[in-house]
């Protein structure tokens, strides 16, 4: 009998070590989810997309204070007037996307077949630049920010729809964004999950950590540290060098895959970008 | 008016030992004080000390030459610190100065801590999975 319970034991040992090696990202998202329902049991699966305001009651007055006159509009103005000024071949951003470029943002990043890569919405921007003989803007802030700003917010309230083909390469790219996710790194040998699955809801300094989920909905964000909008891996490299890991280029190979990992885990919720955060 | 004489006498007679409690006092905080110095000096981060012994051994071409080495791996890993690149640039500043210590002193830091990047990145390629939630 005894002999039975070891051998199962060591069976369930080794079904544990021995995970597969790409997990599901639809059983992943479950996962999560059900994580943070016991961890914020209250709090309603479409509240995420607010981010830390979801569940930090005083910041939300004050965050609802100033999005009554929305520090990100003028980001989302310059990014209108960019966006439709045509290139010098005659051509704009237009000719680049389906719909126009209107209301796609909510598709974002999504796994190129033919280039073998994840493609997010800032790559598309400057490879439409490039392809049209335009030089590349520089990611993560400025006019960049401020044309991925307006598209994203001609996709607000659309449901996140990120998918990850059923290959081998587009599973691959997912895993590593979730190795990524979940990999302690930099001086002080954090994940991004150390703060915002384990930790979430948790005060580091003065600040409560915002969870993991409805991340991606609201950016670009418009950050008050920033004084002015951002995109999301402007804010990974950030987030990087605050746990003194030495940042990734934006755009790497890693940050895409992370973002692809990242936005698939908000699949479902309505895009509120640009929002504001501190 | 007895009771009072008595009194001042008990006073007298147990004031040395009041003076003495508090010169112990001081004793106390003199040697905590040495304790915590002793700890702070025990404390010093392993590599310190590595620095210490090894800088007088190794030479500074050497070492460079390792730290280069040491580098290339960590960024092939990609967890290079960022605290890292700051002690290399601080090393070839200081060598070139004539600095050769302090230079030798930055070089062993910023290998030691790709070393520490590698065997980090070696770990989290190992068990990055326990931070992820269980199924449930």
């Amino acid at each position: 009998m005894k002999r039975k319970i070891y051998l199962t034991l060591a069976m369930a040992c080794n079904m544990t070590v021995a995970a597969p090696i790409f997990a599901n990202p639809v059983t992943d998202n479950e996962t999560v989810r059900t994580f943070f329902a016991d961890v914020f049991p209250e709090l309603a699966l479409d509240s995420y997309v607010d981010g830390v305001y979801a569940i930090d009651e005083n910041a939300r007055e004050q965050w609802l204070q100033i999005e009554e006159f929305p520090p990100y509009e003028d980001a989302i103005d310059e990014g209108k007037i960019l966006f439709d000024t045509p290139f010098l071949n005659g051509k704009s951003y237009a000719s680049c996307f389906d719909n126009e470029g209107i209301s796609i943002k909510q598709n974002y990043p999504y796994f190129d077949q033919e280039k073998n890569k994840v493609v997010t919405l800032e790559l598309a921007i400057n490879e439409c630049r490039t392809d049209n003989g335009e030089q590349p803007l520089n990611y993560g802030k400025g006019p960049m920010a401020y044309i991925s700003s307006y598209m994203a917010s001609t996709s607000s309230g659309e449901l996140i729809n990120v998918k990850v083909p059923d290959n081998a390469a587009a599973l691959a790219a997912y895993e590593d964004g979730k190795e990524f996710f979940y990999s302690r790194r930099g001086q002080l040998n954090m994940a991004c999950a150390t703060c915002h699955m384990a930790n979430a809801g948790k005060r580091l300094r003065a600040d409560t950590l915002s969870p993991a989920l409805g991340h991606a909905t609201h950016f670009p964000a418009y950050r008050f540290k920033w004084d002015d909008v951002g995109t999301i891996q402007r804010r990974y490299a950030g987030c990087n060098a605050q746990i003194r890991s030495k940042p990734f280029k934006l755009q790497s190979e890693q940050y895409r895959n992370l973002e692809y990992f990242h936005t698939y885990m908000s699949n479902g919720l309505p895009i509120n970008g640009p929002g504001s955060r501190k | 008016m007895t009771k009072v004489t008595n009194l001042r006498l008990v006073f007298l007679l147990v004031l040395p030992f009041m003076l003495s409690a508090c010169s112990d006092t001081d004793d106390v905080s003199k040697a905590v004080s040495s304790t915590m110095e002793q700890e702070q000096s025990n404390s010093k981060p392993v590599n310190q000390e590595i620095i210490q012994t090894t800088s007088k051994d190794v030479h500074l071409q050497d070492l460079i030459h390792h730290v280069a080495q040491a580098k290339r791996h960590a960024e092939m890993h990609g967890f290079v610190w960022s605290t890292t690149n700051a002690l290399v640039d601080k090393g070839y500043a200081e060598a070139e100065k004539g600095n050769e210590k302090i230079a030798k002193s930055a070089f062993q830091e910023a290998k030691l801590q790709f070393e520490l990047s590698m065997e980090q990145a070696k770990y989290a390629a190992q068990h990055w999975q326990l931070l992820v939630p269980e199924e449930y």
